[in-house]
């Protein structure tokens, strides 16, 4: 698979997971935690919410269009933005292991392949923009 | 519209967004975040704090790639233009948040908190402004 290819793979998945964020607390069945929540730890929560989603969301929408540019490293502009989006991606990966308990996954199947899956599609993002920013 | 002046105003954008941070960095503890979160359950303060760092990373972000690439962004390439609206659309929304989604006032009790809610707003108007005018004017 070309470069631009797998930008482009990234920037479909991306934009489903800015889709899936909006619906996170459903799909998720927390909305008796998040109503529990104090009213301005809520509001913080979604305002939190929808600027990640619409922040992903530009993040896959600028590497559609521009996609074979950034695996050309057409300008130091591309390799910049490539590199910021590859950091992005870097951390949340590693926040998957060190941020979040391990008691959320273990034991349970269905979680643990969850955390796999979200893990190497995280580090996967942010290999593929790397690879983009040191072209 | 001018490209030295665009790509100066676009610097000032880029050192506004660390100032921002600055700001930024006293709320979790005027708000008493710690306290209000302690109450939540683990995994959705987990997700809290996640959702902060990441808010914060993309301001940096949007810092530092001004900082560095003024110039480029203010040339009206068609990414240079695409970056610029996408940063004008977040700076826009957070004002629309600023004015209709926090009421803000039971937490203005002090001087300087209120300055800083008022200069909040105007750095959030500018940068809006800045990055739209480089969206809509950037020139080679």
């Amino acid at each position: 698979m070309s470069l631009a290819t797998a930008l482009r793979v990234a920037a479909f998945v991306q934009f489903a997971i800015a889709i899936t964020n909006l619906f996170l607390v459903r799909i998720m069945h927390w909305q008796a935690d998040v109503v529990r929540m104090p009213l301005l730890v809520r509001e913080v929560f979604r305002i939190h919410s929808f600027f990640i989603t619409f922040t992903v969301a530009a993040f896959a929408v600028l590497t559609w269009r521009f996609a074979g540019e950034f695996a050309t490293g057409a300008t130091p502009l591309h390799r910049w933005l490539a590199g910021t989006i590859a950091l992005f991606w870097a951390v949340r990966a590693a926040m998957q292991w060190t941020h979040y308990s391990p008691s959320h996954w273990r034991g349970q199947p269905a979680r643990t392949a969850i955390h796999c899956a979200l893990s190497a599609g995280y580090t996967a993002f942010a290999v593929s923009y790397a690879l983009a920013a040191f072209r | 519209m001018n490209h030295d002046l665009l790509a100066r105003g676009l610097f000032l954008g880029g050192l506004l967004h660390f100032a921002i941070l600055s700001a930024s960095a006293l709320v979790p503890l005027v708000l008493d975040w710690r306290g209000e979160l302690a109450r939540l359950h683990p995994f959705m303060r987990s997700l809290f704090w996640v959702y902060g760092v990441f808010i914060v990373l993309v301001i940096v972000s949007f810092g530092t790639v001004t900082l560095l690439h003024a110039d480029a962004l203010a040339s009206g390439s068609p990414l240079a233009r695409s970056f610029c609206a996408m940063v004008a659309i977040f700076w826009l929304a957070r004002l629309g948040v600023q004015f209709f989604v926090f009421d803000a006032k039971p937490f203005l009790t002090r001087w300087f908190f209120k300055l800083g809610y008022h200069a909040l707003t105007v750095a959030f108007v500018v940068l809006t402004a800045i990055y739209a005018c480089a969206a809509i004017g950037g020139s080679p």
